[in-house]
């Protein structure tokens, strides 16, 4: 218990040092405090923004953003992964193109976006569908190409149809992939939620509120919404590595 | 990612193509055909001018709108400020993060009081500090290079900790029996040795930053690659947006493809 204790009073301590840093710089004069805004100033603009219900209202908008295209891309990758596995013509196809297209970061395909669909809500979604797709499709094709053959051979020798192996053998094989991709995507999702909505500044959302309160120079909003931002950034890492090794840990 | 990584790679003998169809056509063929029917597409629907050139630039036009710039001297000056800051940036988060995560493998105050911090710290979206970044440096070369710098310290800082720890205490064990003083150990032991984790990490930093740079550039530069694409946007030249998106792509595309040789060479040594 005491241990515990320690280990958690040195992990607290860095961030403690640099609290107190700002403090003082915040404490040098009116220059200092214009960037290094007063910490009674960010506490007093969290209360403010949590207090009218505005924080939570962008909190729930980038939320749901980002799980709007999360959902779209994921099913989208699925669905693209496994054509792409599973047929060669499908793998002619698109495989190249695909493959050409996931070479540009997402956010560098903001300004096409942008030209074909508007600097509105959907394009943001549309974004953040992009990016979990792109992750979805490869860890998809990846976990169906690389299901071993022996697993195949059972469904050869059980006649199972095309139908049953893919939903009894290769699909169940490919899982441990196919979840490892989704829980990277869940990650990229929030990245790219958050970019795109200080890129596009439309809509409700943190990134949003963030990007308006840079342009109005008030740090200490700045410093609320990343605060929010990390945490949510943080929460979801953490949540998404649990859950991996919760779900996979059949496989130790 | 590492903690994501819980996948085995696929084993090579099953990367064969599933339901086998028993027809062979040459690879070059099968990696160019769709390609080019792509390209046919785009300009037969460019040519038919059912879309305004808004919306649909001709593949003719995106190649003398890269002729064009390359001339006038904007690409390459585009290019140069892009190359710059990531250069510096990657530079300084390469160092940055090799030399902390490789003290803090090897000595533990320094894990227990930063590791905890910079694992939360990692977590945050690198493009959310751009406000914040931008309020504390102005919209200069600064802010652009810091970027890229926390884009790459994270990964190379984990991995080389990763690589560090799995160091086999063996090989330790020898650098001690030879006295070996702590300069050495570093660059012929644990350097080495922990050379291949790294260069994952590299690559991973490499990637990441690329993207926080074009990323940035978007949201407010003056010069680069990113701004041009911006503006091209702005003034509606859907070709010099073209120019620049498959730009970032084969950047993108050449610079990871240099730290996977890389790469594959070092984990094959580490492994003979």
């Amino acid at each position: 218990m005491t241990a515990s204790i320690k280990s958690l009073a040195k992990a607290w301590a860095l961030p403690l040092v640099l609290i107190l840093a700002w403090h003082i710089a915040s404490l040098q004069g009116k220059s200092a405090a214009y960037a290094f805004v007063p910490l009674s100033d960010i506490w007093a603009s969290a209360v403010d923004l949590l207090n009218g219900g505005e924080l939570a209202m962008h909190l729930f908008a980038s939320v749901s953003t980002a799980l709007i295209g999360l959902a779209a891309g994921t099913l989208a990758g699925i669905a693209l992964g496994t054509a792409m596995a599973l047929s060669r013509t499908v793998d002619w196809l698109i495989g190249p193109i695909y493959h050409a297209l996931r070479q540009v970061p997402t956010m560098g395909l903001i300004p096409i976006i942008a030209l074909w669909f508007g600097t509105g809500e959907f394009s943001i979604k549309l974004l953040v569908a992009i990016a979990a797709f792109e992750v979805m499709a490869l860890n998809t094709c990846e976990g169906l190409r690389g299901v071993e053959n022996r697993y195949r051979e059972l469904g050869h020798v059980l006649t199972l149809n095309k139908v049953e192996t893919f939903t009894r053998i290769l699909f169940p094989a490919a899982f441990p992939q196919i979840l490892t991709g989704l829980l990277q995507a869940t990650s990229f999702a929030w990245i790219a939620t958050v970019g795109a909505e200080l890129l596009f500044t439309v809509g409700p959302g943190l990134g949003v509120i963030m990007e308006r309160a840079q342009l109005a120079m008030r740090m200490d909003q700045v410093i609320v919404c990343l605060i929010f931002i990390g945490a949510m950034g943080y929460a979801t890492n953490r949540l998404c590595v649990a859950i991996g090794k919760h779900a996979l840990r059949w496989r130790k | 990612m590492t903690a994501l990584a819980l996948t085995k790679a696929p084993s090579r003998r099953a990367n064969a193509s599933l339901l086998e169809r028993g027809w062979k056509v040459p690879k070059v063929v099968t990696a160019i055909a769709s390609p080019l029917m792509v390209l046919a597409l785009w300009w037969a629907t460019a040519a038919s001018g059912v879309f305004p050139s808004q919306i649909l630039v001709s593949p003719e036009r995106v190649v003398s709108a890269l002729v064009e710039t390359w001339q006038l001297g904007e690409l390459s000056t585009a290019l140069g400020a892009t190359f710059y800051r990531l250069a510096v940036g990657f530079g300084a988060g390469t160092l940055l993060g090799l030399a902390y995560g490789v003290a803090a493998a090897l000595f533990r105050p320094i894990e227990d009081y930063t590791l905890p911090f910079f694992t939360v710290i990692r977590t945050v979206p690198t493009i959310a500090f751009v406000p914040v970044l931008i309020l504390f440096f102005g919209i200069g070369e600064t802010f652009k290079i810091l970027i890229v710098a926390k884009a790459t310290f994270f990964p190379i800082a984990l991995a080389a900790v990763e690589g560090v720890r799995g160091i086999p205490q063996r090989y330790k064990d020898v650098a001690q029996a030879w006295r070996l003083p702590l300069p050495d150990t570093l660059r012929k032991v644990i350097i080495p040795a922990a050379l291949p984790d790294v260069v994952t990490g590299v690559r991973l930093g490499l990637g990441r930053s690329w993207g926080a740079l074009v990323a940035a550039e978007l949201i407010a530069s003056e010069v680069g690659l990113g701004q041009m694409m911006e503006l091209g946007r702005q003034m509606f030249r859907m070709d010099v947006v073209f120019v620049g998106v498959a730009i970032t792509g084969l950047v993108g595309f050449g610079l990871d493809r240099v730290l996977r040789s890389a790469e594959t060479r070092l984990s094959r040594w580490k492994a003979g």
